[in-house]
């Protein structure tokens, strides 16, 4: 019972780190056409059917266009990406954003109107909107509001499942070609399976709940790394194996923001860590054994 | 020459002559002949598929026929006579593209079509052989990666028209100084070659990786037989999924014959870096975790695939999806590559090689094809077909976990080993 309220916990703590900055999480997600007669809550994603988007209609954010097509009419109050499928604007169309155009077609009746600019090509993609700019107080706050609850469990994980986390880091250090060859995998198939599951409405829970455990699994991943530097750190300090697993797992969480700070380079170098992780706690089944390559001379294919 | 040169060069020509020989098969067997039949000579494609399962069976009798003499006749074993051998068929097959742009008849088709089967029938056995001799075993993986890398992107990037005439004039740049260069090691007396023809003996080259595993078993021809079955269930959803998207031109044009650079060098990208995870994988995990990887990308591909048809029947879709069977594709070729010679020894890799390559792919192309085509007739849509094609993959993912958690017999012990003591 007490292992299970501590799991409870420590998922908690885990999506808390993982909520942390975020103001609104609605979204509207359109897959086999309608007929819009109202505002729909958050941004609008289409990813397939025949939308149409009356005059008089409006819809108050941003509307990105995958595939299937849309006719509009009415107005739109902030963007309007086209990634695939049809965009089809009427002359009472009004979009008071811009209007980016990374893949798809576009139809523009005389008398449609674009508040912002039309942006094509890989200026149109939504980077500003996946990566804002933010001050770097406002990135720092957002990155301790995650880090703390994740050291916080980093303690409980570095007193109760040493070994685990020992398993992880090891994939992750001494093996990290492989590490990253299964991370790889899983993170472009795991995608993948999500937007299958979206497509069937009912395993959208399901969806969003593997979104949960994938970044439980990186954050996992970064407490093994935080056991390993804190078993380092425990030579020159007098804390405790737990103690010092959280404060590793602070180090290396800074030491990633910092690197997220360069040019460029930062976000991949991110990627790159988390898919290492996701790979080195695949290899192990979360610590449970540690990874051995397979030898030269194998007795089972 | 350093002992690690020799190996190097080794390395180089069977990675190089191999990712030519599937290049040639990817696009100008696959691809081109069906463009010749139709365009050139008229004919309609259900006749074009009859040519063509001509072909796939006349080329797995011609191998099965070179890997049984030279299972059984120690002198075909010989690195001299393999690569003389690979270079007659390689030579043979660039006469005959060379002319394929010419024919205009059936009958000269078909003439085309059993020469072609014959050194095709014998690259097979001869070429995949000097993986014994040339290709360390502990590097079995990496270089069936280079070799699915160098081909796919090649296929993918390079090979803009599938039209006979222009694949043909690309595929004779390869293959030309390919066949000069097979020539010249064959028969000039070369001290690497020599050293190259004495490595097979060396535990180092000759035992595959997996030989112990099929020995050690209580039925070992099951165990070969179950891996022939697994490459064939493989190719045959790879090849039967592929038929109808290439029957699906908006599908098509949205991705491999793209006009535009973009989606065919994602294409090409996501196959190289795949065939590397492939070879990674392979080497330090083992051939089985591929193929569970290999069913399930099959099986959600198709699936997505499935949707995009539901749901935007007349979209080409984005690239993910592409990307994604890439990554399945790039998987079971380092497999195709590496499997083989890791099951074989000097003595069974012609064998081994005809049984698993002919059986496994040529025939599993031809049947797909043949039932790619009674559905057409049938009128069987995209959305229904590339259903049936995700239930095959899903099935046999099951079966993959079944497997994985199925008690398996404990391995016999070598003969002359002294039999446990019982416990009193």
């Amino acid at each position: 019972m007490r292992r299970r309220l501590v799991a409870i916990g420590m998922i908690a703590l885990f999506l808390l780190a993982g909520c942390a900055g975020e103001e609104d999480l609605a979204l509207t997600l359109l897959m086999r056409g309608e007929h819009v007669t109202g505002d729909l809550p958050g941004d609008v994603y289409i990813a397939g059917g025949e939308v149409a988007v009356p005059a008089g209609v409006v819809i108050g954010r941003s509307v990105y266009l995958f595939d299937g097509s849309l006719a509009l009419d009415g107005e739109i109050g902030g963007d309007v990406f086209v990634f695939g499928g049809r965009l089809a604007l009427g002359p009472a169309a009004l979009v008071n954003g811009d209007l980016r155009l990374a893949g798809g077609t576009v139809e523009r009746a005389p008398g449609a109107t674009i508040g912002g600019t039309v942006l094509e090509g890989s200026r149109a993609l939504p980077l500003d909107e996946l990566m804002p700019e933010r001050s770097t107080t406002d990135s720092f706050a957002r990155w301790l509001m995650a880090t703390l609850p994740l050291s916080v469990a980093a303690y409980v994980l570095g007193r109760r499942s040493p070994q685990a986390l020992s398993a992880v880091s090891e994939a992750a250090l001494s093996h990290p070609i492989v590490s990253l060859s299964v991370g790889a995998l899983a993170a472009m198939v795991l995608p993948a399976l999500m937007v299958a599951m979206v497509f069937t409405l009912v395993l959208i829970p399901l969806a969003l709940l593997l979104v949960m455990i994938l970044a439980l699994v990186i954050g996992y991943g970064a407490i093994a790394l935080g056991w390993r530097l804190g078993g380092r750190l425990r030579r020159y300090t007098p804390l405790s194996e737990a103690g010092a697993t959280g404060l590793g797992t602070l180090l290396v969480m800074l030491a990633l923001f910092l690197a997220g700070l360069i040019p460029l380079a930062g976000g991949w170098l991110g990627l790159l860590v988390s898919v290492l992780l996701l790979g080195a706690v695949f290899l192990t089944r979360f610590g449970a054994r540690p990874f051995v390559p397979a030898p030269a001379t194998a007795d089972r294919l | 020459m350093p002992p690690k040169v020799i190996i190097a060069l080794g390395l180089l020509l069977f990675t190089g002559m191999m990712a030519a020989g599937y290049l040639y098969n990817v696009t100008f067997i696959q691809l081109g002949l069906v463009d010749l039949g139709t365009r050139l000579i008229g004919l309609n494609r259900p006749a074009v598929a009859g040519y063509m399962a001509v072909l796939a069976v006349l080329t797995c009798a011609t191998a099965l026929l070179v890997g049984w003499a030279m299972l059984h006749r120690p002198r075909l074993r010989h690195f001299r006579f393999k690569l003389r051998a690979a270079f007659v068929a390689v030579a043979l097959q660039a006469l005959l593209t060379a002319a394929a742009p010419f024919l205009r008849e059936p009958g000269q088709l078909l003439a085309w079509i059993v020469a072609g089967s014959l050194a095709l029938g014998l690259a097979v056995p001869v070429t995949f052989g000097l993986a014994v001799d040339l290709v360390p075993v502990r590097l079995r993986g990496h270089v069936a990666a280079a070799i699915t890398a160098i081909a796919y992107f090649a296929a993918a990037v390079l090979i803009r028209s599938w039209h006979i005439e222009d694949v043909a004039v690309q595929m004779l740049v390869v293959i030309v100084p390919g066949a000069i260069a097979l020539g010249v090691l064959a028969f000039a007396p070369l001290p690497f070659v020599d050293e190259w023809s004495r490595r097979h003996w060396s535990p180092e080259f000759g035992r595959g990786r997996y030989v112990s595993a099929i020995e050690s078993s209580t039925r070992p021809a099951w165990r070969v037989a179950g891996i022939v079955a697994l490459m064939f269930a493989v190719f045959f959803i790879d090849s039967l999924g592929f038929l109808r998207l290439a029957e699906t031109p908006h599908l098509m044009a949205a991705s491999w014959t793209a006009t535009d650079l973009a989606p065919r060098l994602t294409i090409g990208v996501v196959h190289v870096l795949t065939a590397v995870i492939g070879g990674v994988i392979y080497t330090n995990l083992g051939a089985r975790h591929l193929f569970y990887w290999i069913f399930a990308i099959f099986a959600l591909v198709h699936l997505m695939y499935v949707f995009q048809a539901w749901l935007t029947p007349l979209s080409g879709g984005t690239v993910a999806q592409p990307a994604l069977y890439a990554t399945a594709v790039s998987l079971y070729t380092v497999i195709t590559f590496a499997l083989w010679a890791d099951i074989s020894t000097p003595v069974t890799i012609g064998r081994n090689t005809a049984v698993g390559v002919a059986l496994s792919g040529w025939l599993a192309t031809f049947l797909s094809t043949a039932v790619a085509l009674r559905w057409a007739a049938s009128e069987v849509s995209l959305e229904q077909h590339l259903r049936w094609v995700d239930a095959l993959a899903l099935i046999f993912l099951l079966l993959m976990l079944a497997l994985a958690v199925w008690p398996t017999p404990r391995p016999q012990p070598p003969s002359g080993a002294p039999m446990e003591k019982k416990r009193a």
